[in-house]
């Protein structure tokens, strides 16, 4: 076991449900994701819903399966791929919103896949809060946040929301801490 | 717990519609104006709604385009009753004058014609959005996996 899996394991164990803000490093950003999710699809093996922001389904899809991820596990929402009219479109295995600023079908497909994951336990995974903050006023975010982190608890699933360890995203992270049980700094 | 705050406020709204109404009933004595009156009030509330849901969603999501398309449907239909009311309030039909009636089947018709596609639009954001085969997929998956796990 990797030591990026081994924190994030111990950071989590004694909770069932919880709200986590994965900080991670640049460098690091890859291993780590791909770390958390094998973590949960693997050992504990759980399904869940990967909200991609930062890299296109195709991509992510791509370098799971190269690290061994199963990806029959996990439904996938895509904000970054760039659809016609920036329509929704959907395929086999990714809801496309067409744009990170639709923050309105974001959370309507998020609320959509988790109520339809056939498990009573579940996880979110939100990728990632820097990019969210490209497209969006830091207000907005910090709402959307709130919002995102209220919902998980409703849905009642393990939700990890990852962001980059950067200066510039201490003080919301500080802020968004509030909603959230547990921040996970994983490298760098 | 109950929220003290709530209650008093749901209670000062239903006093005040009852209030309301009872205006209505003693000022108005035509039951088709009073009815007309009614509708319309919730009607406008509607609208009001509508419009605060239209100005929240993210611009460009299809959940802003469907509530979009509600809006226009229920103004079309607060039109159609404004019109109706007008013409009670007026006489118009008393007086003759047909032709009040063409305005109030404009407003319906195009009503309908939104309402169409307003539910051809709640058909796309189902499947668009429904996870359902995907879900037993992983259904499938889960039971796989619980399956080699004893086995081990």
């Amino acid at each position: 076991m990797t030591n990026i899996r081994k924190k994030f394991k111990d950071s989590v164990k004694d909770l069932n449900e919880y709200i986590a803000i994965a900080a991670v490093s640049g460098k690091q950003y890859q291993t780590a994701n791909l770390e958390m999710i094998k973590e949960l699809t693997e050992d504990e093996n759980i399904p869940g819903v990967y909200v991609t922001l930062s890299k296109p389904f195709k991509t992510a899809e791509q370098a799971f399966k190269k690290a061994g991820v199963d990806t029959r596990m996990l439904l996938f929402i895509d904000a970054v791929t760039k659809t016609a009219g920036g329509e929704v479109k959907k395929t086999k295995n990714c809801l496309y919103i067409g744009s990170p600023q639709q923050l309105s079908d974001i959370s309507l497909a998020m609320d959509q896949a988790v109520r339809a994951l056939p498990s009573k336990n579940k996880f979110v995974f939100f990728d990632s809060l820097n990019v969210l903050l490209l497209y969006n006023k830091v207000d907005t975010v910090a709402q959307f946040i709130h919002f995102l982190a209220s919902k998980m608890r409703v849905w009642k699933v393990k939700g990890i929301i990852v962001s980059l360890t950067k200066d510039k995203n201490k003080e919301l992270i500080d802020e968004l801490m509030q909603f959230c049980d547990i921040l996970v700094e994983l490298g760098g | 717990m109950v929220d003290v705050k709530r209650l008093i406020g749901s209670l000062a709204a239903l006093v005040g519609v009852i209030a309301g109404l009872i205006a209505i009933f003693k000022i108005v004595k035509q039951v088709e104006l009073i009815i007309g009156f009614l509708t319309l009030s919730f009607g406008i509330l509607a609208v009001i709604w509508a419009g605060a849901a239209v100005n929240s969603l993210s611009k460009g999501s299809s959940l802003k385009r469907y509530a979009l398309n509600y809006f226009y449907c229920v103004g079309l239909l607060v039109l159609y009753t404004s019109w109706n009311t007008l013409s009670v309030l007026m006489e118009w039909r008393e007086a003759g004058y047909n032709f009040y009636i063409y305005p109030s089947y404009v407003f319906l018709t195009l009503a309908f014609l939104i309402f169409v596609s307003t539910s051809y639009r709640i058909l796309s954001i189902g499947k668009e959005f429904g996870f359902k085969s995907e879900a037993k997929a992983i259904q499938k998956v889960i039971e796989e996996k619980k399956k080699s796990k004893r086995k081990k």
